[in-house]
């Protein structure tokens, strides 16, 4: 496998869903080895981004390449081949109920290897060591904290030692402790392992210790992308209003209605 | 809208859905060969779908058969044809009831698991969790529950069946005072095994194969919302006893 600069690039992407244009022609590079944050308010089309480089969600216009592969059009055996160079971290975990821990993170491994049972066994006690779950093997998922089934989740998104992962949401509805290792396992996967990571969230503050890049999303376009100080220092109005939490400004408090008077039925007043 | 309008938009729809449901069935038969290696998946929606509805479909058997007996033996005794009993028990099991009821009961319990389980799945991410590890949902989900439900349901009639017939025996052999000889002779001179037992078990058959599409159909496609998992289960009883019924009409017909 040859390695490419740049793991994800996307060319003018542009996609409508249900009558909303959500991406408008919208480029960007997702460089090797990197850890690149994605923001931007909500609804802005983040997680449907992340739907459509993982080939779950088809586009109407442009290019998305993954590994230098065109990922619209692909045959689902392709695309399954693709997806085992890469990983997710789900928002909310998405750990298969059914299953224990440890066969969580075998799951992946079962599924798609050839190995014998000892040497899965051998490998989920590594990933889960490296999470910190190891002494937690045995329990089911309904017996995990948020944060430690999301780091299970993690375990399991790098069973099969992917080149890139997708972190949804990784910190959202976690206590400060659990973020911390969150952040913490994102910075070492990235760096001990070269795993190219690519993290949708909202909370800057997090981002700032985990992200070298960042890309801020809105109106459908990518409106600041670069090295994650640059764009924190970006004067655009848009970039401050979502960086220092506005709640008023470009992106308007109100969502779009007729004026306030005509709703009332006070057409002389304004 | 006009009236015209809206039936046109509701038919296509509905040929659009069925057209989805065609090419659903074909990829889960097309993905059975590969998830049978995964054989332990399979006995254990076999036991969860099969094993598990033994009780609804054992006590109501029962109860059919009480009735029945009560039925056919205040009915036949005003004619003196009381003898008849057995065989007409038998008739109306093997060919109509058994399938007909114990596919009604199974979609009840059975299939709204199925969608409930399924749709759940997917409102979690966990349908989406496998697709971005690599795993055909089809293959891991979909096919274990359509096989188990498929083979679940012509063993559960057979039970119902078992069940009816001593629930008959019981109301008007022991209770009701007719010859125990008269009712198993006239059930055994006049029950084909081929025309009546097993054309009934076909039926059931094609009954497991509708209920089973339907419920994993309407599971795999449910709205990941607690709404739409829960709007999902109930089409899974309405579309299962519509085509259940149908279904019922069209076999007849042929097999008489």
């Amino acid at each position: 496998m040859t390695a490419v600069a740049n793991p994800v690039a996307i060319r003018g992407l542009g996609t409508v869903l249900n009558g909303k244009t959500i991406f408008d022609g919208i480029d960007l590079d997702i460089p090797s080895g990197s850890v690149t944050a994605i923001m931007g308010p909500s609804g802005t089309g983040k997680t449907t981004l992340l739907r459509h480089v993982t080939g779950q969600l088809p586009f109407d216009s442009g290019s998305i390449q993954v590994f230098g592969q065109s990922v619209q059009d692909m045959a689902l055996p392709d695309l399954y081949r693709l997806r085992r160079r890469m990983g997710m971290l789900f928002q909310h975990g998405a750990l298969l109920t059914d299953l224990s821990v440890f066969d969580n993170v075998a799951f992946p491994l079962r599924e798609n290897t050839d190995l014998p049972e000892s040497l899965i066994r051998t490998l989920v006690l590594m990933k889960l060591q490296s999470v910190g779950l190891r002494g937690a093997a045995g329990l089911m998922p309904a017996q995990l904290s948020g944060g430690m089934a999301r780091r299970v989740a993690l375990a399991r998104a790098i069973a099969l030692d992917p080149e890139l992962i997708f972190y949804d949401e990784p910190f959202v509805g976690l206590d400060p402790i659990a973020v911390a290792a969150v952040v913490e396992l994102i910075r070492t996967l990235n760096q001990t392992l070269g795993i190219t990571s690519v993290v949708v969230a909202h909370e800057i503050e997090h981002l700032r210790r985990v992200a070298d890049r960042l890309i801020v999303l809105s109106g459908g376009k990518v409106i600041a992308k670069g090295p994650i100080d640059e764009v924190l220092a970006n004067p655009q109005p848009m970039v401050r209003q979502f960086l220092g939490g506005l709640s008023d400004g470009p992106v308007p408090f109100h969502y779009p209605a007729p004026p306030l008077a005509t709703e009332f039925g006070l057409g002389g007043v304004r | 809208m006009s009236l015209f309008g809206d039936l046109t938009a509701s038919l296509m729809d509905f040929i659009r859905r069925l057209g989805a449901m065609g090419l659903f069935l074909g990829r889960i038969l097309a993905a059975i060969p590969v998830s049978l290696r995964r054989f332990r998946l399979h006995v254990r929606q076999l036991w969860f779908i099969g094993a598990m509805s033994l009780t609804i479909i054992m006590v109501s058997g029962l109860f059919v058969g009480l009735v029945l007996g009560l039925q056919y033996y205040t009915a036949l005794s005003q004619f003196g044809a009381s003898g008849a009993l057995g065989t007409l028990t038998a008739l109306s099991l093997y060919r109509e009831l058994s399938p007909v009821v114990a596919a009604l009961l199974f979609s009840g319990r059975a299939g709204t698991a199925i969608t409930a389980e399924i749709g759940l799945m997917r409102s979690t991410q966990q349908i989406e969790a496998m697709e971005m590890m690599a795993v055909d949902p089809i293959r891991y989900v979909v096919a274990p529950r359509f096989l188990a439900a498929t083979l679940a349901m012509p063993l559960l009639c057979v039970v119902f069946s078992a069940l009816a017939i001593m629930g008959a025996h019981w109301s008007a052999v022991l209770w009701l005072g007719l010859d125990n000889g008269i009712y198993w002779s006239s059930m055994v001179g006049s029950v084909d095994f081929a025309s009546d037992l097993l054309a009934g078990v076909f039926k059931a058959l094609v009954f497991g194969v509708l209920i089973a599409l339907i419920a994993v159909f309407q599971g795999f496609t449910a709205q990941p919302t607690g709404e739409g998992v829960a709007y999902a289960t109930t089409r899974t009883v309405i579309h299962s006893a519509i085509a259940v019924l149908a279904f019922d009409f069209i076999l007849t017909a042929f097999l008489m």
